[in-house]
């Protein structure tokens, strides 16, 4: 029995720059190491040296699709610190945009992590046509396609546009429509199917003792999602479900995927339907008190959290920056043992990493 | 902002100070869903392990904290749970200070094994030792970086001239 | 047989209207809000340095107006010009500006040969592009700046 050493990067396959370092005996893996930092730039050393708000569009940028996220999570320690009770219908229009990203962010992660890196070209033209309707509505809003730095402490900084509504709806009809195609051509086309099946099963036990988050570990049969158990903004009053699987395999982890997509098109209707009438945004000063807060979001990887120090003085103490990304990564060397080769592609696109998320 | 009692919170802060006594040195429920527990760094693997079996299984995160004119560094493990149903929305901010001239301490990935990079990213950004972690290199620098550890506050970047 | 059903979800596509856009003889309508270039208005800016304090990037920097004329607002005769290089278009300067100085254009193509001409100085900012419509939010200026103003040249 040799043993050969294989280097699998370091190479951008799709999302993020990153390497993985395999053992292997023949067509099976012995062991598996991942070799992170390649895009490690810093945020949270930076963000010592930025007054607040300077540090938003730099704290934002790891997660391009899913901005939103990062931003409310980066805002909402700040808030509790401050005192500042941000009105509803900035809330809402926050809960509004991050389930828009949450829908981008999955097509993105289906047509490059599912798609690409198992060779299905239709899966990724579908994926990213869809999603250039959810930037154009980006865009209406925000003014920006991508990264729009959108919350401040207190609010947000524009108002729903004229003709947004009626857009937002055609765009959600659309999707419905169109979600069953993609079912067609990607969840239930057997080719893909033989391919993803049985295929780095993660056990709940497993699930809960690695600390994955995210639909990775909604995948395993564990029903924790921040926006029912610790509900932050507008979510205690929404009313939608959260989809979970007991396989645990490449499979199911899509299928959680898939089905959150039609969950958030039922939270987008019924936020824009409710929305109040208000102000969008509350003064806030350039300071934090002394104090320090955490704050949980669930983004559409996983959960994120920022802990954020603060001295009274304008430039945070420490800022700590935690992403789902970086809490998924433990399940990598873990679901590779044993495994084919022709499986690594698609356990490592399942788990839905984003280098740049996790070395922030 | 909310008026209603704190009841988990409060049942779990009580239920720590009866079990862990003098093995801490303060346990204190700060706001809605956060507890703070400070302990020493010698009794700091008893209190995980009670902590465990009471519940909370896993880490969300583990913070490094540099206060070089009180001369501590502060490692601050943030644990929740998964399985328990009523402490699923609790985080308990469980904080271990360390001598800032030779910070280290015992590993808890015995215990919580999700904490196991997190521990690496506390080594190489603070010089923090975990003794007895199975593998403790660096994870996100270099591998030929051979400066102070970066977030400390020793260390000046150019913006901050 | 679902393998088939598959195969024909792609394949009718090419039978289908195409729906690319042909860039740069086909233009994609920009919503009003697109966050381009900056627009100065000159005769509202008095100088205060927020937009230079408030870029992440250092993007901004003061400088006196190179044309004779004094704007009375202006003591200090202190205006913004911009790098465009390091510019991350996030418009923090433009819902700071206490007198709304600063507004949104559509102007996206900005790439230039000479390393010089990417500078735009306050004089080049201030030209109106063409089919111009502002775009005004309730956040101007009333973001709440408070204690924390700018003392030194930024």
């Amino acid at each position: 029995m040799s043993i050969l050493d294989l280097n699998v990067g370091p190479q951008h396959p799709g999302s993020g720059h990153m390497r993985i370092m395999v053992k292997t005996d023949g067509d099976f893996i012995v062991e598996a190491t991942p070799d992170i930092g390649y895009v490690h730039r810093g945020v949270e050393k930076i963000a010592e040296s930025r007054n607040i708000i300077k540090n938003i569009p730099m704290i934002c940028r790891p997660n391009i699709a899913d901005d939103s996220h990062l931003n409310w999570s980066y805002i909402a320690p700040i808030e509790t610190l401050q005192g500042v009770e941000v009105p509803e219908r900035a809330l809402y229009i926050r809960t509004i945009l991050c389930e828009m990203n949450r829908i981008a962010s999955h097509l993105y992660g289906m047509a490059i992590m599912g798609g690409v890196f198992s060779g299905h070209t239709t899966m990724y033209m579908f994926g990213f046509g869809d999603r250039e309707l959810l930037l154009d509505l980006n865009e209406m809003l925000t003014g920006a396609r991508m990264t729009f730095s959108f919350s401040v402490p207190g609010g947000v900084r524009r108002d729903l546009p004229g003709g947004f509504r009626e857009k937002l709806l055609d765009t959600l009809d659309y999707l419905e429509l169109h979600l069953p195609a993609i079912d067609r051509i990607f969840l239930s086309n057997p080719i893909f199917v033989e391919r993803a099946k049985n295929v780095g099963v993660l056990r709940k036990a497993d699930a809960v003792r690695l600390g994955v988050v995210g639909p990775v570990l909604r995948g395993s049969g564990v029903r924790c999602d921040i926006r029912k158990d610790a509900p932050y903004g507008v979510y205690d009053r929404l009313d939608f479900e959260i989809p979970t699987s007991k396989e645990g395999d490449s499979l199911s982890r899509w299928r959680v995927r898939f089905e959150e997509i039609r969950q958030s098109i039922v939270i987008l209707r019924q936020a824009i339907r409710d929305i109040p009438k208000g102000p969008i945004a509350k003064k806030s000063p350039i300071m934090i008190p002394k104090g320090e807060a955490i704050s949980r979001i669930e983004s559409a990887r996983g959960e994120i959290n920022h802990y954020i120090i603060g001295d009274g003085s304008d430039k945070p103490y420490r800022v700590k920056m935690n992403t789902g990304s970086f809490k998924n990564l433990l399940a990598l060397p873990f679901l590779l043992k044993g495994v084919h080769i022709g499986d690594l592609p698609i356990i490592y696109g399942s788990l839905d990493y984003w280098p740049i998320e996790a070395d922030r | 902002m909310t008026a209603a009692p704190l009841v988990v919170e409060e049942r779990v802060a009580t239920a720590a100070r009866e079990r862990l006594g003098s093995a801490v040195e303060e346990v204190k429920v700060e706001h809605r869903g956060r507890i703070s527990i400070t302990a020493r760094k010698e009794t700091a693997r008893d209190v995980a392990t009670c902590l465990h079996e009471m519940g909370f299984d896993h880490t969300i995160a583990v913070a490094g904290v540099d206060y070089p004119v009180e001369k501590r560094i502060e490692v601050i493990y943030f644990v929740s749970s998964f399985s328990s149903g009523d402490l699923k929305h609790v985080v308990v901010s469980l904080r271990i200070n360390l001598d800032r001239d030779k910070p280290s301490m015992q590993t808890l990935t015995p215990i919580w094994e999700s904490a196991s990079f997190f521990e690496r990213e506390a080594y190489e950004m603070f010089g923090v030792d975990f003794e007895g972690h199975p593998n403790l290199q660096k994870l996100l620098l270099q591998d030929n970086w051979d400066g102070p550890p970066p977030l400390r506050k020793d260390l000046r970047i150019p913006e901050m001239a | 047989m679902s393998a088939a059903a598959a195969f024909w979800e792609g394949v009718k596509h090419m039978f289908k209207k195409r729906f690319t856009i042909k860039h740069p003889y086909q233009e994609h309508e920009l919503p009003d809000g697109y966050r381009g270039r900056h627009l100065l208005r000159m005769d509202r800016c008095i100088g205060c340095g927020i937009c230079a304090w408030i870029c992440p990037e250092k993007t901004i920097t003061m400088v006196p107006a190179a044309n004779q004329k004094t704007y009375q607002q202006n003591p200090k005769n202190r205006f913004p010009q911009y790098w465009y290089v390091r510019c991350c278009f996030c418009h923090f300067c433009t819902d700071y500006c206490p007198t709304g100085a600063l507004d949104y254009t559509k102007d996206y193509d900005l790439a230039e040969y000479e390393k010089e001409l990417i500078i735009w100085s306050p004089e080049r900012l201030s030209r109106v592009p063409e089919g111009h419509r502002g775009y005004q939010t309730e956040f101007h200026g009333r973001a709440g700046v408070s204690h924390v103003l700018p003392t030194r040249e930024d």
